[in-house]
């Protein structure tokens, strides 16, 4: 599904060239849940960004299933991953100034997706992750944990083929760290494939596969 | 999709209360000063445009040609029109009109009622019928035709109305001046307020005759008397134009060879926008003027279009976030600029709104101050609706499309992680560059504002060479010299009066008189022209007009000796005054007069005009109007006294009197109302101003967080940090003063070259702007700086 190759990522800053990825080579299959570890700096976020077309590297291919994105356009980068990616922040990123509902609603805005089909793909999400008392607060009326899972369900709304997680669980408790990654592996189980991004072994747990950063190249992997 | 823009931007208005404030209100206050501006260029392009035939229509100028220079009037002699019809038969329609100002007093004679008296300030014209035929003014009542009759008169349903209430006015009979005995013969639907023919009482042309004017001579013209032509389809103004020369040779057989007088013809259309020239409603304005109202109004447009895109990309910062989520949705760019242009609409809807409301408000206002006649039909004026439609599309095109082409450029990688966007947030060069727009615009309507203020104030104190202080003027209606010796003596009677001089005019007026005379040199004699001013012997002391040799001329009926002015001591050649005593000067064929004095030049006319030489003899039948110094302590009684013995000497009229203070401030009511116009546009201009400065300095002190927080905990004080908001924006205005003031410069330079007495443009100006300037910047940014300066540091860096 992803396949980058001799990826490479830096600043420059007048003659001084920051490298923040190096040679990245990396093979990610359908139906994967892959984490990406490392410490502070490595360049974790830089990696997702860069599978999540939000970022572009300054060398090497990226296909993404079986088109070359570094090929590509801004806007077919944009039709590819507004068709195929979800994704969901530490710091949940959810519009403050629109309910719950409204939320949820803006992905399918951009897709196009018509008012009725629109209304019952919310009913449904709401419903599956059971946040339909929810739906017509404002993001400030809810807890961390219940704002992270309106985040994941506007990613999964689209049913999207990917799901990027950068640190998904780095601001909430333990309980509520443990029930999204819960989720996560459920949907995982029901195909999506899913990469995070995470501090914590424990959620690294949850995945079946870990690759290790350290200064921009991948210094090890674990099955 | 769009829905859930617009809740998005309503909540987020909503949310920004100050935000939305800032921007509705001050785009709001650019609209409502360009949509005035619109109106009032819209009333001023609409003038006499109704005329079915008023790409015909025309009138026929006369140029004088003099040593001095040329000089424009709009009159043409009393057989003009008569021989024009003659000579031209092409012509479809030649119509002369006398507007006469000095004509007013209408009596109503109704049966056996008691007379009832009306003073008529302006409006009565006598006018030939085939007008008419020429101009689309409507008949209600009677025919056109009956103004071919002498004594007979057409009256506006105004007048109509208010000298006959609920009665058929047609077949009554009214009085004028107590000279003339007219029917009325018809009534007219009211002119409208946008002609140059202000008519309300029109009287049949031939009555003239009655009045004992000229009517044969082709000698003067009086600027009032005016022809009018409608051209056949085929022939073109310059045509007509350029057989007049041979016309006028033909008929003008008794000219006195000092003059030599041309005629133009000017077509109808540019009659309201030639000030050389003039017209009856005496409301001509250049197209200059009205250019420069336009480039006002756009200035103001474009002052809140820059506000807008400073406080749109200073709010970036913060939307950054918003942006970065919806890029990762799946919106593309062009949806997100969409997106924000939408938001700017509706801003500018809101702002259009409110405009409308402040323009409802303040539109009467103006339209005072102004003397014009403008009103806002928003439905049954589709122009207005164009106007506002346009105006908001380019407001928010304009204003809109920078700032959502920043925001929807952001990357969505970078504003996710609330990196700030210092780079993306849009250049602060262009942000400054605005800023330094904003403002150049703001001080040079300063400038403008200042200078214009400052030649009025010098108006008013300018010396006029005569003492204008505590002078009543009132008319003579009556030339018996018994009866004016009367006046004078039982004025005189009354402690509050000091002085009563019966004269011409008083000593600065609109009335001008210009003769030619001749000087006697031996046998020979040498031809001049001068002003006349024909005053009793009092004039010297009631003005107080400075003698610089001989002696005051002596009470007399008749012309008998000469005073004259400087100037026309240099006309006649002389170096000094004393040189000029003796000489013999004779006009009208009379027998030739002595000077006996010169006075010092005073202002004959307005600052407009520069001083003319001016010849001074007694005449008591061309005495108009008396001019009395009064104790300025006792005004009431005096004015009492005046009126009672007015009345008692002059029955059948009806009491005016006029300061003379008020009269000369009358010649600069066209300058008075630029000026009062300027004072509210700079004052709107600096206000936005102000508007857009508050938006970037909120901008700079979110971006500098930051920085203020660190240079605190370095220990910075509060003062520190203000200078350091201060020196950025004293910068700014320095270099907005240094574009705006050589603009201003020579427009306002250009602008003063109409007066031949008027002020030099000193530094004053120039320093009085910038101090108000950073008075105004100063408050405003103080205000936000000072919020920056107080911030606890640790919660300044807490978010880094």
């Amino acid at each position: 599904m992803i396949r980058l190759k001799n990826i490479f990522k830096y600043y420059s800053n007048k003659f001084l060239k920051t490298y923040v990825l190096q040679d990245i080579d990396l093979d990610v299959q359908q139906g994967e849940f892959l984490t990406i570890m490392g410490p502070s700096g490595s360049g974790k976020s830089t990696l997702l960004h860069i599978i999540g077309m939000l970022d572009e590297p300054n060398d090497g291919e990226y296909n993404f299933v079986d088109q070359p994105v570094h090929k590509l356009t801004e806007k077919q980068r944009s039709e590819l991953h507004k068709n195929y990616i979800g994704f969901v922040f530490q710091s949940y990123h959810l519009i403050d100034e629109l309910t719950v509902y409204e939320n949820l609603e803006t992905p399918l805005l951009y897709q196009k997706v018509k008012a009725a089909e629109r209304k019952s793909m919310i009913a449904d999400i709401l419903d599956r992750f059971q946040v339909v008392a929810k739906k017509d607060l404002f993001p400030s009326q809810l807890s961390g944990g219940q704002q992270q899972l309106v985040g994941i369900a506007r990613a999964v709304i689209v049913s999207p083929k990917l799901i990027l997680a950068d640190e998904p669980t780095g601001n909430l408790n333990s309980a509520q760290g443990e029930e999204i990654m819960t989720l996560f592996k459920k949907l995982n189980s029901e195909g999506t494939t899913i990469i995070q991004v995470t501090h914590s072994e424990k959620n690294a747990s949850y995945g079946n596969r870990t690759i290790h950063l350290m200064d921009g190249r991948i210094a090890r992997e674990e099955r | 999709m769009f829905k859930n823009y617009l809740t998005t931007t309503l909540r987020k208005l909503s949310r920004n209360k100050a935000y939305t404030a800032i921007n509705v209100f001050g785009l709001a206050l650019g609209i409502t000063c360009s949509l005035m501006l619109f109106l009032l260029i819209k009333y001023e392009l609409s003038f006499d445009n109704f005329h079915a035939k008023a790409a015909r229509l025309c009138r026929v100028n006369t140029i004088y040609v003099r040593a001095e220079g040329e000089s424009h009037d709009t009159g043409t002699p009393f057989p003009f029109g008569p021989a024009l019809r003659k000579d031209f038969p092409e012509l479809e329609k030649v119509a002369m009109a006398d507007f006469d100002e000095s004509y007013g007093l209408i009596t109503i004679i109704d049966g056996d009622k008691a007379p009832v008296r009306y003073r008529e300030k302006e409006g009565i014209v006598f006018i030939e019928p085939d007008f008419f035929d020429m101009f689309d003014f409507p008949w209600i009542a009677g025919n056109p035709k009956t103004l071919a009759e002498p004594n007979n008169v057409a009256l506006t349903e105004e007048l109509a109305q208010k000298y006959f209430p609920n009665e058929n006015p047609i077949g009554k009979r009214i009085r004028l001046d107590n000279k003339l005995d007219l029917i009325v013969t018809g009534v007219l639907k009211n002119f409208p307020s946008n002609t140059d023919f202000p008519f309300k009482l029109l009287v049949s042309f031939i009555t003239v005759k009655d009045l004992g004017r000229e009517l044969e001579s082709w000698q003067n013209t009086m600027s009032l008397l005016q022809t009018y032509v409608l051209l056949p389809e085929n022939l073109s103004f310059k045509n007509l134009e350029s057989r007049l020369p041979a016309f006028l040779e033909k008929y003008w057989t008794d000219k006195d060879g000092v003059d030599k007088r041309i005629h133009t013809v000017q077509p109808l259309r540019e009659i309201h926008f030639d000030t050389r020239y003039g017209a009856f409603s005496g409301k001509v304005t250049s197209k200059a003027t009205i250019v420069a109202l336009a480039l006002i109004g756009f200035f103001l447009i474009v002052t809140a279009c820059i506000n807008f895109v400073n406080l749109a990309t200073a709010q970036a910062i913060d939307r950054s976030k918003e942006v970065g989520v919806r890029k990762v949705l799946g919106a593309n760019r062009m949806q997100l600029i969409r997106h924000f242009m939408g938001e700017t609409l509706a801003i500018t809807i809101l702002a259009v709104f409110l405009a409308l409301a402040l323009n409802e408000l303040f539109l009467s206002h103006v339209a005072k101050i102004l003397g014009r006649d403008l009103s806002l039909h928003l439905f049954g004026d589709t122009s207005v609706a164009w106007f506002l439609l346009m105006i908001g599309a380019a407001v928010s095109l304009l204003s809109g499309f920078y700032p959502a082409l920043v925001l929807s450029g952001f990357q969505p990688a970078l504003a996710l992680k609330s990196k700030n966007t210092t780079k993306q947030g849009g250049g602060l060069t262009l942000r400054r560059g605005l800023v330094i727009v904003q403002f150049a615009i703001s001080q040079a309507l300063i400038i403008g504002t200042l200078i214009i203020a400052a030649q009025m104030d010098y108006f008013r104190n300018k010396d006029l060479g005569f003492n204008k202080d505590a002078i009543v003027t009132v008319a003579l209606r009556n030339r018996d010299p018994l009866r004016l010796e009367t006046l004078r003596t039982q004025l005189l009677q009354n402690a509050a009066i000091k002085n009563v001089s019966l004269a011409y005019a008083s000593a600065s007026s609109g009335n001008s008189w210009s003769t030619s005379y001749h000087h006697k040199l031996g046998d020979h004699l040498e031809k001049h022209v001068a002003s006349l001013r024909f005053a009793d012997a009092r004039y010297f002391e009631t003005y107080g007009l400075q003698l610089l040799a001989g002696r005051a001329y002596a009470e007399c009926d008749t012309i008998k000796e000469f005073v004259v002015n400087e100037a026309l001591v240099r006309q006649l050649g002389f170096a000094s005054p004393q040189d000029a005593i003796g000489e013999y000067l004779t006009f009208w064929d009379a027998p030739a007069k002595p000077i006996v004095g010169v006075v010092k030049n005073f202002h004959l006319v307005s600052l407009h005009d520069e001083i003319k030489p001016c010849l001074m003899a007694t005449n008591q039948r061309d005495y108009r109007q008396a001019s009395i110094k009064i104790n300025f302590q006792d005004a009431k009684a005096a004015l009492q006294h005046i009126e009672k013995i007015w009345n008692a000497t002059f029955p059948e009229n009806v009491f005016e009197y006029k300061f003379l203070d008020d009269t000369i401030a009358e010649f600069y009511e066209d300058e008075e109302k630029m000026s009062q116009l300027l004072k509210i546009f700079a004052g709107i201009a600096i206000l936005i101003g102000c508007l857009g400065l508050f938006g970037l300095v909120s901008f700079m002190a979110a971006q500098r967080t930051k920085e203020i927080g660190v240079r605190k905990v370095l220990g910075a004080s509060a003062g520190d940090i203000l200078a350091l908001f201060s020196k950025e924006f004293a910068g700014l205005i320095l270099v907005a003063f240094l574009l705006a003031a050589p603009i201003a410069y020579f427009a306002m330079n250009d602008w003063l070259e109409n007066f031949v007495y008027r002020i030099n443009v000193g530094l004053g100006v120039f320093l009085s702007t910038i101090v108000v300037t950073f008075v105004v910047a100063g408050a405003t940014v103080g205000y936000r700086a000072m919020r920056s300066a107080l911030t606890n540091p640790a919660e300044a860096l807490r978010y880094e």
